[in-house]
């Protein structure tokens, strides 16, 4: 079975990054013993397609909203969230769904769902988190590992913790490498 | 006089956010409409105080689709700064993935954004496979994947999602609308080929990512050239690049461009009649370096320049001074139009007007939307590929006339004209989508050309993918503009540079010109004026709205991206979570 977890949002509005850190954080705190790929999807658009057809199993984590407090967490189920991305007048548009209605006329699709929490600010312009956020994300993150124990994936966690913190500061922060001119000691 | 408002909101099949409001008078035709859309905002408060070098890679975060296109220009933004003419290989490079870019998106906008205010796929239903087969003789000499038994595969498989309540995309347009105007048989293969598409643009996707590294956000390029040092050298990787780009343009030639032809022969009434032309003024950036004397001296495969009230006799030279935003009608303090280089994103939301139906209108007299209004030497123009077919024709750019004859010329013959159709037909909706499919062919055939150039160049020794520079010196003072053009039309990230750091930063994305609200002298965007004066044959099916805004592909992914679950009852699904307090 082949895994895709994907982390979209936009991670300069501030609790809009919470699916790329959790991606993030998973990549670098747990050792896979399948195939499971960790995706930065940022704010992707097409290319969900490419991974609704390539996997047989995607999740997505990002933010959602729903009539609830900040901070809880659903795992919503692709086929609940069909019908809900469509051409009619709505206030908003939702491009993860839109791209699920595309691909449901495929012959195969993978098994999709949204692990999705619900921010509190996705307004500010800033790199970071929420307190709100903070002291959920791990909770968000459990969900997405629970919903890969449903699917008979088997990890085990890192002995080191890469903590969130610095995952947050490489997002914010990131530089490139090759500032000064690539290495050349590389091997073909 | 009874004036009926039609609100159609939202009206992207991707990304961000944007709702038209259009005034219909008595016979149902659009006089007035107002655009009002969200932007992105706050690249430049992000930016603020970074290494230059760095802000590509929180530039990219601007949008999903055209990531690598922000990370582009952003970086090129930094080299003009810098004045840094990268290595031949880099050029070859950015260009390829650029191209790739365009492929990519352009034929997925075609089938899957905007075929479907075209091509009525449950009609397609009753479409008959055998007679399908004939009808695509017509339009190729070799059809992609529409035999007969193809045909009945792909007939097989919609019955059978529409009788398993799998109705994704088939619950929610205007079917039956008679504005649909296209054969059942016409219709089936026109989605067998949205239905190849879906499966194909995956090469394309991965075209981008040979030399990006990754897709989304890819990572492979710098201030001063390119990282992908080894699949340059490597002829696996530069085979493998050939091989899927060779396969991707077949399809676009035995599938797109003649689908392109075959709608453009039905709705040709509405091409000659110039439904959607809108504003008639074009601009372009220019873009595709097809040689190394460095930003803005080098030959463009896509001239620069400008045409004004649809004259393809006169080209106006473009001059990037010449550009400013101006926010009387958009959510921001302001009081004159500026130029990026000094721009200012201050937000001010004055709101929309609840009326008594329970609808929220615009209020067309002030402020609403969140886009700015980009003028152009005291003119609103239009940017995208019909921009760049336009400007290429005015500049009597060889290549570019020649694809643009070719379409006309096939147009003409199939109508039975007895002589290439007028080119005047592309100033419509219709034009508009034709523009992209010419420009995608041209694209897809000059990329074999780079791949071939970049292959002989790394054979001949030329292994050089950075320009050097000494940092300290030249990020002392500097400013510059990385300007070119994404899918969608005309790019520009302006950056001004202080001791080593950002000071400024402006982006000015193609949807902004094309999506912006009425300016300081109450002139239309290029959406509102390409509405005013369309007909609008069902107020309940506003079909003929989307398919002239979907023509210019709107993409304000800038925006929020969450799962809107809309007030759907999903609670059963929540997570529990033990409380941690």
């Amino acid at each position: 079975m082949r895994v895709a977890i994907v982390g979209a949002g936009t991670i300069i509005f501030k609790d809009e990054g919470v699916g790329v850190y959790a991606q993030k954080y998973i990549d670098n705190n747990y050792e896979f013993e399948s195939d499971v790929t960790l995706v930065d999807g940022g704010v992707l658009g097409f290319q969900l397609m490419t991974y609704y057809q390539d996997y047989d199993k995607v999740l997505i984590l990002d933010t959602i909203t729903m009539e609830d407090e900040v901070g809880s967490i659903y795992n919503l189920p692709a086929n609940e969230m069909l019908g809900l991305g469509s051409y009619k007048q709505t206030a908003h548009e939702v491009e993860i769904v839109e791209m699920l209605e595309i691909c449901s006329v495929l012959e195969k699709m993978a098994e999709v769902n949204i692990i999705g929490i619900i921010p509190e600010d996705i307004i500010s312009v800033h790199i970071g988190l929420s307190d709100k956020m903070k002291e959920k994300f791990f909770q968000f993150v459990d969900a997405a590992m629970a919903e890969l124990d449903r699917a008979g994936i088997k990890y085990k966690r890192k002995d080191e913790e890469y903590p969130l913190e610095d995952i947050i500061l490489s997002y914010s922060n990131p530089q490139s490498e090759y500032k000064n001119g690539h290495q050349a000691n590389y091997q073909l | 006089m009874s004036k009926q408002h039609i609100i159609v909101d939202p009206i992207t099949r991707i990304e961000g956010h944007l709702r038209v409001e259009a005034v219909i008078d008595e016979n149902n035709i659009i006089t007035d409409a107002y655009a009002s859309s969200t932007m992105f905002r706050g690249i430049e408060t992000i930016l603020k105080g970074r290494d230059p070098r760095d802000a590509g890679l929180l530039a990219m975060r601007i949008c999903g689709v055209c990531t690598g296109t922000h990370y582009q220009r952003s970086i090129e933004a930094v080299e003009d700064a810098f004045d840094i003419t990268i290595p031949k290989n880099a050029r070859l490079v950015r260009n390829l993935i650029q191209g790739a870019l365009y492929i990519h998106d352009h034929v997925v906008h075609f089938y899957h954004l905007h075929g479907l205010d075209w091509v009525d796929l449950v009609d397609a239903l009753k479409g008959d496979p055998k007679k399908a087969q004939e009808e695509s003789f017509k339009w190729c000499k070799t059809p992609y994947g529409v035999s007969e038994s193809d045909l009945i595969q792909v007939k097989e498989r919609l019955t059978k999602f529409v009788k398993q309540g799998r109705l994704g995309i088939f619950s929610n347009a205007y079917w039956g609308s008679k504005a649909y105007k296209l054969t059942p048989e016409q219709n089936l293969i026109a989605t067998a080929h949205y239905l190849q598409a879906l499966d194909l643009q995956r090469d394309a996707a991965k075209l981008m990512a040979i030399f990006g590294g990754k897709m989304p956000h890819p990572q492979s390029l710098v201030v001063g050239g390119v990282t992908c040092v080894q699949d340059i050298q490597n002829p696996a990787r530069i085979a493998q690049f050939k091989t899927l780009l060779k396969k991707f343009t077949h399809f676009i030639k035995t599938a797109y461009l003649p689908d392109l032809a075959m709608a453009g022969v039905k709705y040709v009434d509405e091409a000659l009649d110039g439904t959607g032309a809108g504003l008639k003024n074009f601009m372009t950036y220019g873009d595709f370096r097809l040689d190394d004397t460095g930003f803005y001296n080098s030959k463009l495969l896509f001239p620069a320049g400008v045409v004004l009230n649809g004259d393809l006799s006169t080209l106006h030279p473009f001059d990037q001074s010449k550009v400013a935003e101006d926010v009387t009608h958009s959510w921001y303090t302001g009081d004159k139009p500026l130029h990026p280089y000094d721009g200012e994103t201050n937000p001010n939301y004055t709101g929309l007007e609840k009326k008594a139906d329970g609808f929220a209108y615009i209020k067309p007299d002030e402020k609403y939307s969140w886009i700015k209004s980009p003028i152009y030497d005291d003119n609103r123009v239009e940017v995208g590929p019909l921009a760049r077919m336009v400007v290429g024709v005015a500049a009597g750019d060889e290549r570019i006339t020649k694809y643009v004859t070719n379409f006309l010329a096939l147009l003409g013959d199939k109508l039975g004209l007895g002589k290439p159709a007028p080119t005047a037909a592309l100033f419509s909706t219709v034009g508009r989508t034709a523009a992209r499919a010419i420009e995608t062919e041209l694209m897809a055939d000059v990329m074999i050309e780079w791949v071939d150039e970049l292959a002989a160049n790394v054979a001949s020794g030329d292994l050089s993918t950075w320009t050097e520079f000494d940092f300290d010196k030249v990020s002392k003072d500097a400013k510059g503009h990385g300007l070119a053009e994404a899918p969608r039309g005309g790019l520009g990230h302006w950056v001004k540079i202080k001791d080593g750091k950002i000071e400024n930063y402006q982006a000015v994305v193609p949807s902004t010109w094309n999506a912006a609200p009425r300016d300081h002298k109450n002139r239309m965007g290029a959406y509102e004026a390409a509405l005013i004066g369309t007909k609008v044959a069902d107020v309940n099916q506003p079909i003929e709205i989307l398919k002239t805004v979907h023509s210019f592909d709107p993409c304000i992914a800038c925006a929020v991206h969450i799962v809107d679950t809309k007030g759907k009852e999903l609670s059963k699904f929540k997570v529990n979570t033990s409380c941690s307090i």
